[in-house]
């Protein structure tokens, strides 16, 4: 898969024209660089700052500079104790959410896909064309029919009612049996088949190594869509000690907006903010490669 | 011995595909038929008594101001950030592509990508304190420009364009490295034999890049209709969140997404809810179906 996007591995300069035009246009680009930069990264650089600020310090000292005195273990403190210690559920809640939708997504698709790309049966096509139309369904729309029917089988409020509609991943199947289409040769199935191994064997000790990067690419596009959830959890939970950090941190950011509300929780939201973004910001350079393969692949499986 | 061989097929072929056809009848399939069920039902909160009304809903929604300004709301979120985000993460791409060197690219790439992969929730919370009016970093902006300080999201003017700009930063890192696999995906070579014939930069991009970056660009688009026109946790948790007004103020931010969550948790009209959120079901495919017929005339692919 070339979908990996590169830069260009030759010196920026264009032979053809001038040294510079050329030098005065990188500069431009880069100065345009720097104020995107800047656009992105501001945000998350304030986040770090304000969440080390006691909530005095947060509205008398300069936004952008840190604090006199660094209020982080303290913050730390109350973030994890306030409400009878909520927070460290919402951690938590949000943890196994990710992990267990992320592993059984991951299965579920994987198997699927390499069942629609190495074996030939009827409804592959029409099974296939149903994968890819359920693409273009809005997750919005089935929200209200979801939360009634989970409401009729008393799945509302409960881990399995949160994870199982996730573990509709149809991504996963069409992106998983185009990556086996490519991966896994028929002829290398074949003569697997003719040494006389199962079709169970053939999956898990031929194929399944050999898609084993694809299925890292699903599960981490999985976890950060399912520990970036909101819209789902919110809806299907009441119970406060099953939410996901996502639900848990906006019930205490909109109490901020209510007057009245006896104890500012500014620097427990901005710390809580903070604590849900970690993950992504530790993990994220290391696995940047896998999650750019998976997010690419429509644009360059659309050619 | 064939015939074993088929039957054996179809066994291991189900069997693979089971787990997945499980969860996408009964989590999938199911809802999506229910849904337009219930939007045929007069829906009872507490009893259970459903009486088939036909159009009703429908008739009922169409009647409700309240809809047409989501919608119009929606319209114009939407046309907005199509153009913001395609526009700035092409010029993002190109410059990313010509400007670093490929043992730096990887650092800027991270950075420009990572907004993306943050949970909106929180980052949401960051964007309320930038709009805020007295301490918020937006003003600070432009008050050191000499333009006025805005109310952001307190005013019905602006406090949609407040989310927008949450939105495209939210959303740009994504459709950059789109971009980046489609400009990776452009023969070098025939750059390289334009600029050896002398063609200026313009020319490159407009007679080379832009064409062969086209089905790129057409993805960009309908990604960001797509993810646009069905826009919520932003909206919602911007405006307001579970305990407060979200929507507002006087439901200058109430989009689609947004008015069907509150049709049917906040009000429990679950199948006017359910009427609203097939006409959103309707208005995307129509719109991909649009972009996908004009993209055959436009899109030039190899």
């Amino acid at each position: 898969m070339s979908a990996l996007p590169a830069v260009r591995r030759r010196g920026a300069r264009s032979p053809g024209s001038g040294r510079r035009s050329s030098r005065v246009k990188t500069t431009i680009g880069t100065a345009a660089l720097l104020v995107a930069a800047v656009y992105v990264i501001a945000p998350i650089y304030w986040l770090v700052v304000a969440s080390s600020k006691s909530t005095s310090q947060l509205f008398a000292t300069s936004t952008f500079l840190p604090p006199v005195h660094l209020s982080w273990g303290a913050n730390f403190r109350s973030l994890f104790s306030f409400g009878s210690g909520e927070f460290k559920y919402w951690l938590a809640n949000s943890f196994v959410y990710a992990i267990v939708t992320a592993t059984l997504a991951t299965a579920v698709s994987t198997l699927c896909g390499y069942g629609l790309a190495k074996y030939r049966f009827r409804f592959r096509k029409t099974i296939f064309g149903l994968v890819v139309g359920s693409l273009m369904v809005p997750a919005t729309a089935l929200v209200v029919p979801l939360f009634l029917l989970e409401h009729d089988v008393g799945l509302i409020n409960s881990y399995q009612g949160v994870i199982l509609p996730m573990l509709v991943y149809p991504f996963g199947v069409y992106f998983m049996s185009i990556f086996a289409a490519d991966a896994v040769p028929d002829t290398l199935v074949d003569a697997s088949r003719i040494d006389g191994a199962g079709e169970l064997r053939i999956f898990w000790q031929i194929a399944r190594p050999i898609l084993m990067p694809g299925m890292v690419t699903l599960f981490l596009l999985s976890f950060i869509g399912t520990w970036n959830n909101y819209f789902l959890p919110l809806v299907l939970l009441g119970d406060t000690t099953k939410f996901p950090l996502t639900v848990g941190l906006s019930t205490w950011a909109s109490d901020l907006n209510q007057a009245g509300v006896s104890q500012p929780l500014y620097p427990e939201v901005l710390l809580g903010s903070l604590v849900s973004v970690l993950p992504m910001l530790v993990l994220f350079p290391f696995l940047q490669k896998y999650v750019a393969r998976g997010l690419t692949f429509g644009a360059i499986a659309g050619e | 011995m064939r015939r074993s061989r088929l039957v054996k097929d179809h066994l291991v072929a189900y069997g693979l595909l089971s787990p997945a056809i499980a969860v996408f009848v009964v989590f999938f399939f199911v809802p999506a038929a229910y849904l337009l069920y219930i939007s045929f039902f007069h829906w009872g909160v507490l009893s259970s008594a459903t009486t088939f009304v036909g159009l009703e809903n429908f008739r009922r929604l169409f009647a409700q101001p309240l809809f047409w300004h989501s919608l119009a709301t929606t319209g114009y979120y939407t046309l907005v950030m199509i153009p913001a985000t395609t526009l700035l993460s092409l010029g993002i791409a190109l410059v990313l592509r010509e400007a670093v060197t490929a043992r730096r690219g990887g650092v800027w790439r991270a950075a420009v990508f990572l907004p993306h992969v943050t949970p909106v929730v929180a980052t949401s919370i960051i964007w309320v304190w930038i709009f805020n009016p007295q301490f918020g970093l937006a003003n600070f902006v432009l008050t050191s420009l000499h333009l006025p300080a805005l109310g952001w999201l307190g005013t019905t003017q602006w406090a949609l364009p407040a989310v927008m700009i949450d939105s495209l930063w939210h959303s740009l890192g994504l459709y950059v490295i789109v971009f980046l696999a489609g400009l990776a995906n452009v023969p070098r070579d025939l750059v390289e034999v334009a600029q050896l014939d002398g063609a200026r930069r313009q020319r490159i991009f407009y007679r080379i890049i832009w064409p062969l970056l086209s089905p790129t660009t057409f993805f960009v688009v309908i990604l960001a209709t797509v993810n646009s026109w069905q826009a919520f946790s932003q909206i919602y948790t911007m405006t307001g969140g579970p305990h407060g007004g979200a929507g507002g103020p006087a439901f200058s931010t109430t989009t689609d997404a947004l008015l069907v969550y509150q049709t049917a948790f906040s009000y429990y009209h679950f199948s006017l809810a359910a009427a609203m959120a097939f006409v959103l079901f309707a208005i995307i495919l129509t719109l991909t179906l649009v972009q996908k017929w004009i993209s055959n005339r436009l899109v030039f692919y190899r």
